[in-house]
C-alpha cells in the first residue's frame, strides 16, 4: 500500500494508529502457510487441530504479527523502516472471527539524523479480549532535525 | 543418555550391522562358545546352513550394548532375556531394535520394560526378548513426565543446531505480502516492500529444514494446545530482495512449567541472519510451547 510520508513533527506519545480489522479466512491461513512455509497442520487441518486440543484450525500467531506489522508500516510510510518488532501470543483466534489490530505511540526520540518511534501493539477478538501484544520500533531517517 | 522422566513409550535408537566369520571367531574365543558351525563355514554347510551361524549370545550382547547406550549414565540394564527363533548367518545384515512398552515408578527409580528384537534375512524376526532398565530418579522428576533433558540434547542446546542459506526472491516477498494484505503485485510492477515479519519465512524450523525435536510428536500424553509463544526480531538493516541470507539457528533454552492447559514445554531458539559478506542483518528469537495432559495417556500415541 502506498502511504504518504509520516510527518514526525506531528507524532506525539499517546497517538493511536488508525486501527485495522481483518477477517482471516481458512483460505488466507493456507495462503500464509504457503508464503511463510509454515507447515504446521493446526492451521489447515481441522481434524488435526481438534486432536491437538483446539476448536478448529487457528490463525497463525505470525499472521497476526504480520497484520500488526502492516498496521505499523502503513502508518509510518515508505521512508521508515522497522528496526525492532516483537509479538507475544496470549490467546487463539479462529478464522471467520474479526481481528482488530491497534497501536499507540509510546515514545518519540530523536537519534542523530533519525526519529525513533516506539509503538505498543495488540490485537483484539470480537469480545474485546486481547489475543496478541507486541511492540515495534520504527526508524524514520532524515527526521532528526526540525 | 536418557534421564528419568524422559522414559516414554517409544522406540530406541536401533543398530544395523553385518557380522563376519572372523568376528564370530573372536567372540567364540572370549565367550568360550566355539562350536564348529559358528566359526567354520564348512562345518556349517555340513549341518545344512549356507554359511556360519551367528551365535545367539553374540546377538544378545549387541542388544545389551544397544540398551546400555540408551540407558546412559543414569540407567542400568537389570535384566535381558532372549528367545532365539531362527538362525542368522554371517555376511547378512542384522537389525537390532527395541521399544519401551511400559514404565513404572519406584521410590527412587523409574523402571522401563523394553521389548527388543533382531531381524535378519527378509526382515524375519530371529530373536525376540525383553529387558528391564532401571533409571535413577533425580529431584523434581516426580512432577515431570516430559523428556526435557532429551529434548535439550536433541536440539543441541546452546550450540548452532543448523545453518541454512536462503535467497530472498521478489516473487516470494510478493506472495508473502499478498497472503497478509491481499494486495497483489501486478506483473511488471515494482516488488512490494519486504514486511517486518518476513524473517519468519526465513526460519529453518518453520520451514522444517531443521526438525530436531520430532520425539515430542511421539510422547504418550495427549497434546492439549501450543504453538508459538512469542516472536522477536532486531534488524541491523531491512531485508531486501536479492539478499542471500544464511541463517544460523541456536536453541537457547528448553524448560517446562505448569500452565492452565497442562504441563508446558518451552523451546526458545535464536536465529542469526547474515548476508553474503557475513554482516549481521537481523537476530530473531522465537519461543514455542507445547502443552501436554500428563494425567492421561493417548493410546494412539503409545508404541508409535
Amino acid at each position: 500500500m502506498t502511504v504518504a510520508a509520516l510527518d514526525v513533527d506531528t507524532v506525539r506519545v499517546g497517538d493511536a494508529l488508525p486501527p485495522a480489522v481483518h477477517f482471516p479466512t481458512p483460505g488466507q491461513l493456507v495462503r500464509y502457510s504457503g508464503a511463510a512455509r509454515d507447515w504446521s497442520d493446526i492451521h489447515f487441518d481441522p481434524d488435526h487441530a481438534r486432536k491437538r486440543g483446539f476448536p478448529g484450525v487457528i490463525v497463525q500467531g505470525l499472521l497476526k504479527a504480520a497484520f500488526l506489522g502492516e498496521l505499523v508500516t502503513d502508518w509510518a510510510g515508505s521512508r521508515s523502516w522497522v528496526r525492532r518488532f516483537a509479538t507475544r501470543y496470549r490467546g487463539i483466534d479462529l478464522p471467520g472471527d474479526p481481528l482488530v489490530c491497534r497501536g499507540t505511540v509510546t515514545s518519540v526520540e530523536r537519534v542523530l539524523e533519525e526519529c525513533w518511534i516506539e509503538i505498543e501493539l495488540w490485537t483484539e477478538n470480537r469480545n474485546g479480549g486481547v489475543t496478541t501484544t507486541g511492540e515495534a520500533l520504527v526508524v524514520v531517517p532524515g527526521a532528526g532535525l526540525s | 543418555m536418557t534421564s528419568t522422566g524422559s522414559v516414554a513409550a517409544r522406540g530406541l535408537p536401533g543398530l544395523r550391522t553385518r557380522v563376519t566369520t572372523a568376528d564370530l571367531t573372536r567372540w567364540a574365543a572370549v565367550a568360550g562358545h566355539d562350536t564348529a558351525f559358528h566359526v567354520d563355514d564348512e562345518a556349517a554347510r555340513e549341518m545344512g546352513f549356507e554359511r556360519s551361524v551367528v551365535h545367539g549370545s553374540w546377538k544378545a550382547a549387541v542388544l545389551l550394548r544397544m540398551l546400555g547406550d540408551w540407558a546412559g549414565e543414569d540407567g542400568v540394564v537389570e535384566r535381558l532375556s532372549c528367545q532365539y527363533r531362527r538362525p542368522d548367518l554371517t555376511e547378512q545384515e542384522l537389525s537390532f531394535g527395541g521399544e519401551v512398552v511400559s514404565t513404572r515408578r519406584e521410590a527412587d527409580a523409574q523402571l522401563a520394560e523394553v521389548r527388543v528384537w533382531v531381524t535378519g534375512a527378509e526382515d524375519e524376526v530371529s530373536l525376540q526378548g525383553d529387558a528391564l532398565v532401571r533409571f535413577a530418579a533425580s529431584p523434581g522428576d516426580e512432577t515431570s513426565g516430559l523428556p526435557v533433558a532429551e529434548v535439550r540434547r536433541a536440539v543441541r542446546l546452546g550450540e548452532v543446531a543448523g545453518r541454512f542459506t536462503y535467497r530472498v526472491e521478489a516473487n516470494d516477498v510478493d506472495r508473502f505480502v499478498e497472503a497478509v494484505t491481499g494486495v497483489r503485485a501486478l506483473p511488471g510492477q515494482a516488488t512490494l516492500r519486504v514486511p517486518p515479519t518476513f524473517f519468519a519465512a526465513l526460519d529453518p524450523v518453520e520451514r522444517r529444514d531443521l526438525d530436531l525435536d520430532d520425539l515430542l510428536q511421539h510422547l504418550p500424553h495427549p497434546m492439549v494446545g501450543g504453538g508459538n509463544a512469542f516472536n522477536e526480531v532486531d534488524y541491523e538493516r531491512p531485508i531486501r530482495v536479492g539478499d542471500v541470507i544464511t541463517v544460523a539457528t541456536t536453541y537457547t533454552d528448553v524448560f517446562e512449567k505448569d500452565g492452565r492447559a497442562g504441563r508446558l514445554l518451552f523451546r526458545i531458539r535464536e536465529n542469526e541472519l547474515r548476508d553474503e559478506t557475513g554482516a549481521l542483518v537481523a537476530t530473531s528469537r522465537c519461543g514455542h510451547v507445547l502443552a501436554f495432559d500428563l494425567t492421561s495417556v493417548d493410546d494412539e500415541r503409545v508404541g508409535r
